[in-house]
């Protein structure tokens, strides 16, 4: 549908799926935007509409509906300016639009609406080409016909359409009148990617000024009047079941308007959040003990020690593994461990809702569009063309937002009301209430031969499974497929490998789990490019050469490897406690490599990251500095979960409630990161997600490097640090001593 | 009735006088520019001036700022230095914690017009970002420090 557009696919798509948000046509003069409720009618936008993702305006405005959601990666300037490339548009006259909910806006690849999986670029890379290029085919056979001339005469540039022979010319604006009644081209031609004059270019995002003045909407902004506030209680262990509550004393209070029970709590609604707060308070709620009551922070790492000798589900098995092990000068092995992650959004969750007898409208700053529709269509048994979903600008995700169980909350609330209602979950709420990223363990052992290359590798990961509850379908054989993600498919070239996993149920860990920025990357880089440190360190080979031997069937990891090295001048000067760890990555498409700069304390522990090097090849950089912001901030977010974050247990359920016990990184901590973009010219790929896996790796191959200690357990905390040294020094052999430079100097 | 003094206008507040400031300046005024993060003066999203100095509007009763000077993100002017130093150095991503890095940022160009790097780091130390924009916030006071003196 995506690939040929179509002004009669338009009106399907708007009429068929979003159903309030209609589109008119007016004569031949273009279309205007009304819903049908008319509180918040949309102004009216008349001109030229050929597709549903532009507008063009009689004062030359042109307006491109972006279907992403803005979550700070930059969609809502990435992906106006594919097409107002094709399109020549005057960029300085574009502006953007949260498109709605319609089939029209289907990710083309994952068939639903959706902002996830780091693919809003490289997914609508082709569709708003189009989009773009069949408007400005438009506007210039509309300037051919008014000139009186062949449009092979005509030239569309910089928001206007020149006569090449004569000179004259004409903007876009005074052509949307006839360019409105020429026929949709299905299959315009596009640019040569060479002939490029936007994109690869830094513009200013457009989001950011709104950002900047405190005027952008988040869904916590969001007010209707003559809405209820609604807070709630959730049971404090997994499967608590409301026993009782005091129910008058918090209808005594000033303001409260109702308690509501809906699935997940006790909802007090009131005409202010300051009444409802005090109402939540003479609430006292009284649970039962849950399903797990001895659950603690220690449960997961009990089983997943146990699980680890279990016999796992084979992922993939190829060459002979077993074989080559044997034949291996030198066997390693190691397991490692890594905690259950929060993703602590700034903005917590929270949604609006006005449910009425015959329609409803949602604010809500979620990412995952097309469930939530069918989510909201379920809970209300209205049509989908009577939901009306506001994506509001969102504050953060990271994969939190992909679910939608905080807007069911606020619907099922809203059923019980006759007004709207404004939910929002408190800072405690948000961190009991998340899907963890999943703890996870693996156990990993390789063959070395003479030549201090790598003969086998066997990888066993036991852990929760996401899928089980976001996609059962996908579950195939028991494997969760993010479980085991870039460990068979990474970038090196293992002819011999073995991976299987192994599945903890919900009846064994109640914690619910789900996506969390780069998902299974975040574990089985760590495991993967930790490991693969200790095997350069057993083989006495410098770990970038190690690493560069087993890429060469991938020019492309090769090259992001030596630029992030040569720009961080590996291996760097021998300091005392201080050195440079390295580690690659391939995600979804996109190659990085990282090097970090870091210092031990061994008195306290502490860990100093000075600098982090990285280069990225995403094909082609689209909107360079929005590439480099999403890797600098990819690659702090998955720092601050190696230094800092796991997720606290007791009593059955989450004991962890703010940023006090779930400390983030802070700017203090926070080292200088440079990220060097590699122009491959291959396809455009995805940046969200592919600064996060590298970083724990690298953090930790420095440290080993730096100080001599291997740290296979996340967070790497001063107390871990200072444990290890001691045992170092306990059982201290020349064979484990730290820095690499003393190998190389004996020769090993 | 509470009388509040916000971005030089005046307004009236007839609730709750133990409400704190964040949900007033917010819920009652419209001014939804502070943002609302931990309610438990932790993160910094909710930082306005109160007299000159930034504080956490989750943290402070409505009752206890009578008559005092309440500053918000929408008092800045439209070209004020530190706004045009964000846009600049392109500092948000998300966005929703930038009003109070900012206002904090302001009481320390304030209090310290020309801040060395430690100065920054130790002013800003406890307003929090998820989105890891820390660098660019840095580089964005150097430069509002440059262009203020």
């Amino acid at each position: 549908m995506m690939d040929s557009l179509s002004r009669r696919q338009f009106l399907k798509g708007f009429f068929g799926a979003a159903g309030l948000t209609l589109v008119e046509w007016r004569d031949s003069l273009g279309a205007i935007l009304v819903t049908k409720d008319q509180d918040v009618c949309t102004e009216r936008l008349s001109g030229f509409s050929p597709n549903g993702w532009l507008h063009i305006s009689f004062d030359d405005t042109i307006t491109i509906f972006c279907s992403q959601c803005e979550i700070g990666q930059g969609v809502f300037t990435s992906l106006p300016m594919i097409v107002a490339e094709e399109l020549e548009a005057d960029w300085s006259c574009v502006r953007v639009k949260q498109a709605p909910v319609a089939d029209q806006y289907m990710d083309p690849v994952w068939k639903t609406q959706v902002t996830a999986g780091s693919a809003s670029a490289s997914h609508f890379f082709m569709p708003l080409r189009k989009a773009g290029a069949a408007a400005k085919q438009m506007l210039i056979a509309a300037a051919a016909k008014k000139f009186g001339i062949s449009p092979t005469e005509c030239q569309a540039f910089k928001g206007r359409v020149t006569d090449v022979t004569t000179g004259r010319s004409i903007s876009y604006g005074k052509l949307v009148s006839i360019a409105a009644g020429l026929a949709v081209p299905a299959d315009p031609p596009l640019k040569e990617e060479k002939d490029f004059n936007l994109l690869g270019t830094s513009p200013k995002r457009l989001d950011s000024f709104a950002k900047v003045n405190g005027s952008a909407k988040y869904g916590m902004d969001i007010h209707i009047p003559g809405m209820l506030y609604a807070v709630t209680c959730r049971p404090p262990a997994y499967g608590a079941k409301l026993i009782g509550l005091n129910k008058q004393a918090a209808l005594k209070v000033r303001g409260v308007n109702k308690i509501v029970k809906f699935s997940r709590g006790v909802a007090i609604c009131a005409t202010t959040i300051q009444a409802a707060q005090k109402g939540l308070n003479e609430l006292v709620p009284n649970w039962s003990k849950g399903v797990k009551p001895t659950w603690q922070s220690s449960s997961i790492y009990e089983i997943l020690g146990r699980e680890l000798d279990v016999e796992g589900v084979v992922k993939t098995s190829r060459g002979r593994p077993d074989e080559m092990l044997k034949k291996s000068k030198k066997e390693w092995h190691a397991n490692y461990f890594l905690p259950y992650l929060a993703h602590a959004t700034m903005e917590p969750m929270n949604s609006t809702v006005h449910l009425q007898k015959d329609r409803c409208t949602i604010w809500a700053p979620c990412q995952n569009q097309g469930d939530l529709l069918e989510m909201a269509v379920k809970e209300t048994g209205l049509k989908p063309e009577q939901i009306d979903i506001k994506i509001t600008f969102i504050g953060g995700s990271f994969g939190r937002r992909y679910e939608v169980d905080f807007v069911k909350d606020a619907i099922e609330i809203a059923k019980a009301l006759n007004r709207p209602v404004k939910l929002m979950w408190s800072r405690e709420e948000d961190f009991r209430h998340d899907y963890f990223r999943p703890a996870n363990c693996a156990h990993i052992r390789a063959g070395l031969d003479d030549n201090g290359l790598i003969t086998a590798w066997k990888h066993k990961v036991v852990a929760p499974s996401v899928y089980a509850r976001i996609a059962p379908s996908l579950l195939k054989d028991g494997i969760d497929p993010s479980a085991v993600e870039s460990i068979h498919n990474s970038a090196y070239d293992f002819e011999h490998l073995h991976l299987e996993y192994v599945w903890i149920k919900e009846d064994q860990a109640p914690v619910p789990v789900g996506f969390w920025r780069s998902v299974g990357n975040s574990h089985n880089c760590f495991t993967v490019e930790s490991f693969m440190d200790e095997l350069a360190w057993q083989a006495g080979r410098d770990p970038l050469q190690f690493r560069l031997d087993h890429l060469k069937g991938s020019p492309r990891a090769r090259k992001v490897l030596e630029t992030a090295a040569q720009k961080a001048e590996w291996p760097g000067k021998p300091r005392k406690n201080r050195a440079l760890g390295i580690s690659q990555h391939y995600l979804v498409y996109t190659y990085i490599a990282v090097v970090a700069d870091v210092s031990v304390e061994p008195e306290t522990g502490s860990i100093r990251v000075h600098k982090v090097i990285c280069a990225v090849d995403c094909g082609r950089a689209l909107h360079p500095t929005i590439v480099k912001q999403q890797v600098e901030g990819g690659i702090l977010f998955g720092l601050s979960a190696a230094l800092k974050e796991e997720v606290q247990f007791s009593n059955g359920g989450v004991s962890t409630a703010n940023f006090d016990d779930y400390p983030i990184l802070t700017i203090s901590e926070t080292p200088e990161v440079d990220v060097h973009i590699v122009e491959s010219g291959e396809k455009v790929t995805g940046v969200g997600e592919v600064g996060t896996a590298p970083i724990a790796p690298a953090v930790a191959n420095a440290i080993f490097a730096a100080a001599g200690i291997r740290l296979r357990s996340l967070p790497i905390t001063p107390k871990k640090v200072v444990e290890a040294l001691a045992q170092k020094h306990k059982t201290q052999s020349k064979k484990e001593e730290g820095n690499w430079f003393g190998h190389l100097k004996k020769g090993l | 009735m509470i009388r509040l003094k916000v971005n030089g206008k005046f307004y009236s507040y007839e609730d709750d006088p133990d409400t704190a400031l964040v949900w007033v300046l917010r819920e009652h005024f419209g001014l939804t520019g502070t943002k609302w993060g931990c309610g438990v003066g932790l993160c910094g999203c909710c930082t306005v001036h109160i007299d000159g100095i930034a504080e956490r509007s989750c943290q402070i009763p409505v009752k206890r700022v009578e008559g005092k000077e309440i500053l918000t993100i929408e008092g800045l002017p439209r070209d004020h230095y530190l706004k045009v130093a964000w846009l600049e150095e392109e500092v948000p991503e998300c966005g929703y914690c930038q009003p109070g890095q900012i206002m904090r940022a302001l009481e320390l160009l304030n209090s310290n017009p020309n801040p060395s790097e430690e100065d920054i780091l130790q002013a800003m130390d406890s307003n929090l970002c998820r989105c890891g924009t820390y660098n660019r916030i840095k580089r964005a006071i150097l430069r509002a420090s440059r262009v203020k003196t």
